[in-house]
């Protein structure tokens, strides 16, 4: 038996455009059906297949006449019709020396009639087959052939145009991530030329020498609160930059006190204006200490950016197995429309300088200590914002 | 001579540390925390210069700065100057400074005329 195989680098050329086109193993679909019921009729066969010969079998897109998913790729037939761009016609594949020891030949099927047209991409690879199969021997005419061609085309075709619009999908998608990733990048880097800015006129002022101790003391204050600024946009920053592509955010799950981890976040803010209520007995949450604290810090910074200095009310409670910090600010609220999509990524709202990235982050975090963010706001005169952790004795 | 300078910004620590450099070069300061707040001001009272951030609620600083910058030495102390927004201070002759250049600012303020002694050798 000649050998069937194609040189290697071809075939594995072959085999890359198969793969690209993503056919493989889809599920039945009327597109194809109609071709092989077109063929099958126009030729006056009982059986029709398209088939797309894969490294080591031959997975049926369409059997017509036949119930079939796929065969082992065996020399002749479809692995032979695959190889040469010229239709493949076997009139009595008992005599045929390519095929008389195929399994389909000598098998139950006793196919014994069997022309092929490749399926050709516009790369030049041939993906399979689009053919005819008969169980009497005959002859095919140069009309049927002709036809069988251009059915094949229509196949081919149909493949292409499926290809080009997954391909404008993934580059739209592509286009998109870039188009926010700059938008972050750009978002964070305005953003830090305010802490920047005061850390540097502050510096400066501390190099006068008739400073009181008092007014020392404030510059102190005020360079340590746009310092943590500046590290919370670059924390953010990184944070983004990890999760890019859906990666999953890593935590350290802990049984944890949530009264001193909230305390110490709400030191960073050095706020008169922020209050701090503990519902006690509050039990430990299973958390992750550290990421916890950033979700607060974010919640707080976000209620005192939008609050324009009024108060801050933060509120530690246990409810129903779960443990809850709120964050109650009396700022602008959000608009009913806008509720759901808070904690969307790169959401900003109308009045917002932000990057957008805070809430997302902050819901990514809490999601994955298996908790969740929420939020309840009454437009024009404030929002509350509530963190919600499991109990760690849920767990145990 | 007037001493007086008008600095609008909604940050409170932005306002702090401008008020206590101009007041050690012999400036008196008047705060705005809103652009509303600095038109009112503006109207109510006679200043050498107006230091105006761009993003505060009520009107924007680009807002104040145009009927500042009909009278007085203007200066958008900010860090959204977008080639438009510059454009813009072009055509009102306002000058426009980032965030981060506080130099340029102090310098800006020493270059008023009646510039007032600095009150610290």
């Amino acid at each position: 038996m000649p050998s069937t195989r194609l040189p290697s680098a071809d075939e594995a050329a072959r085999l890359d455009a198969v793969r690209r086109y993503d056919i493989l193993d889809t599920p039945p679909d009327g597109s194809f059906d109609r071709i092989t019921q077109l063929a099958a009729r126009f030729c006056q066969v009982p059986i029709s297949t398209i088939t797309i010969v894969d490294r080591e079998r031959i997975w049926f897109k369409s059997a017509r006449g036949v119930d079939v998913d796929e065969i082992e790729r065996e020399p002749g037939l479809c692995s032979s019709a695959v190889m040469q761009l010229e239709p493949y016609v076997v009139t009595d594949a008992r005599l045929d020396p390519r095929t008389l020891d195929n399994a389909l030949v000598c098998g139950e099927l006793g196919l014994r009639f069997y022309a092929a047209v490749p399926l050709t991409t516009r790369g030049g690879h041939n993906l399979g087959t689009l053919n005819v199969i008969d169980v009497e021997p005959r002859d095919i005419s140069e009309d049927e052939l002709a036809t069988l061609r251009d059915l094949g085309d229509v196949v081919v075709d149909e493949l292409e145009l499926r290809l080009a619009a997954r391909e404008r999908v993934a580059a739209e998608a592509m286009r998109e991530a870039a188009a926010l990733r700059d938008a972050v990048v750009a978002g964070i880097s305005h953003e830090m030329r305010t802490p920047l800015g005061v850390l540097r006129g502050i510096m400066s002022l501390q190099e006068a020498d008739d400073l009181t101790a008092d007014e020392a003391e404030e510059l102190r204050t005020k360079q340590r609160r746009h310092l943590g600024h500046l590290t919370r946009l670059v924390q953010r920053f990184l944070d983004y930059a990890s999760l890019e592509g859906d990666r999953r955010p890593a935590v350290d799950l802990a049984p944890v006190d949530l009264v001193p981890v909230v305390e110490e976040a709400l030191d960073l803010f050095d706020d008169q204006a922020i209050t701090l209520h503990v519902e006690a007995p509050v039990p430990a949450a299973l958390a992750d200490a550290s990421r916890t604290s950033q979700i607060v810090e974010e919640l707080v910074n976000n209620a005192t950016r939008f609050s324009h200095g009024g108060p801050v009310e933060v509120a530690l409670r246990a409810a129903d197995e779960t443990v809850r910090v709120s964050v109650a600010d009396h700022g602008d609220g959000i608009h009913p429309d806008d509720l759901q999509r808070v904690f969307d990524r790169a959401f900003r709202g109308p009045d917002s300088t932000g990057t957008g990235l805070g809430l997302y982050l902050a819901r990514v975090f809490a999601e994955e200590q298996d908790g969740h963010v929420e939020v309840d706001s009454t437009l024009g005169a404030g929002s509350t914002f509530t963190l919600v952790l499991p109990t760690a004795s849920t767990r145990t | 001579m007037n001493r007086r300078i008008l600095v609008a910004d909604d940050e409170p620590d932005i306002r702090f540390l401008l008020e206590a450099h101009l007041r050690r070069r012999g400036w008196q300061v008047d705060e705005a925390a809103t652009g509303t707040e600095a038109l009112d001001l503006l109207r109510t009272h006679e200043y050498a210069a107006a230091i105006l951030d761009h993003r505060m609620p009520g009107a924007s600083g680009l807002e104040v700065a145009r009927e500042s910058s009909v009278s007085l030495p203007t200066v958008l102390f900010s860090a959204y100057l977008d080639p438009q927004l510059r454009a813009e201070l072009v055509e009102l002759d306002c000058l426009g400074l980032d965030k981060q250049d506080l130099d340029g600012l102090l310098r800006f303020v020493d270059g008023l005329s009646g510039a007032p002694e600095p009150a610290v050798p």
